[in-house]
């Protein structure tokens, strides 16, 4: 099962059907509904905001091109998800990245109070966002693909035209990076358990 | 098993039996095999946090949407032989009565003139 699949967008049913019949209000009703999650995708994959803009417009552009002949309207945030993914990647093969600061709007709980509740606190996932637009695409897109949308790891390899070795050694070496990251900005965060601090 | 290769297997996320063991009884390879768990619970709950796009993405989408609609609509009616049969019916028609037009007028030289 693809992590796009798990994807939910809030799509009434027939919306998807009536837009590809050619009704204009579904049509913008849906790309609404759906244009934010892509963005994101498109976001984390590129790491900064114009690109994901572009690609994000792209991705649309072709979705409403091939719409008319689109089959399974339940199947639609896999669908779109898709296409990003392949619009991201393709231009990503293309072009050298800009290093701007990804801008991502968190909103859930307050700050921590301890060790535990730190790595779901909201400073540590905003510092993890940048860490992740920090990583190079290589390593940035495996862990987009792997660890925040749940692909599994020959899915992933398949989307990034890469051996399963490759990818896992991708992987590990962007999760070592992204926990250093982590250990810099949250020193307590690579404290052990028990009090003694970490090794590595 | 040293430390070590046992948070190399760890961050890979496919830790073997070996290393599975001496998480069990070494507290600073259980506290990574933590932050490794902490870590991937965290990435995968990014997925619900939602960008900001900017402001006018949505105005630029909906005006492409627009554009490439109305290209599948013109495709769809230049690429429909049912279309093609109707127009082909209808210039034949004017074909036609341009004919029998033609003809009444040769036929009362009056209405040439």
């Amino acid at each position: 099962v693809s992590v796009t699949s798990e994807i939910r967008l809030d799509v009434p049913p027939g919306l998807v059907e009536r837009a590809r019949d050619g009704d204009r209000a579904a049509l913008e009703d849906l790309i609404l509904r759906s244009y934010r999650p892509a963005y994101t995708l498109a976001l984390r994959l590129m790491g900064n905001p114009d690109d994901a803009a572009e690609a994000t417009q792209e991705a649309f552009v072709r979705m409403v091109r091939a719409l008319p002949k689109f089959r399974e309207p339940g199947a639609y945030p896999t669908w779109i998800f898709k296409i990003v993914n392949n619009v991201c990647l393709t231009e990503m093969r293309r072009r050298s990245r800009r290093e701007v600061p990804m801008e991502l709007e968190v909103v859930r709980d307050p700050d921590p109070v301890d060790v535990e509740e730190l790595a779901t606190s909201r400073a540590f996932r905003v510092e993890l966002d940048r860490a992740i637009a920090a990583l190079p695409d290589t390593y940035r897109t495996v862990v987009v693909l792997r660890d925040v949308y749940g692909l599994s790891g020959e899915e992933a390899a398949a989307e990034l035209g890469i051996s399963p070795g490759a990818l896992k050694v991708r992987l590990h070496r962007a999760r070592r990076k992204l926990r250093d990251a982590l250990v810099a900005a949250f020193p307590e965060w690579g404290t052990g358990a028990d009090g003694e601090k970490e090794t590595a | 098993m040293e430390c070590r290769e046992v948070q190399r297997l760890l961050w890979t996320g496919e830790p073997d039996g070996g290393a599975a063991a001496h998480v069990d009884t070494c507290p600073l390879c259980r506290a990574e095999a933590k932050r490794f768990e902490q870590l991937r619970r965290v990435l995968g709950g990014l997925q619900h946090d939602l960008a900001t796009p900017p402001a006018d993405l949505e105005s630029a989408l909906l005006t492409l949407a627009g554009r490439t609609r109305l290209r599948n609509l013109r495709e769809a009616v230049l690429h429909n032989p049912r279309v093609w049969q109707g127009a082909a019916a209808a210039a034949a028609a004017a074909a036609a009565v341009s004919v029998l037009v033609a003809r009444r007028r040769l036929a009362r030289p009056e209405l040439v003139a």
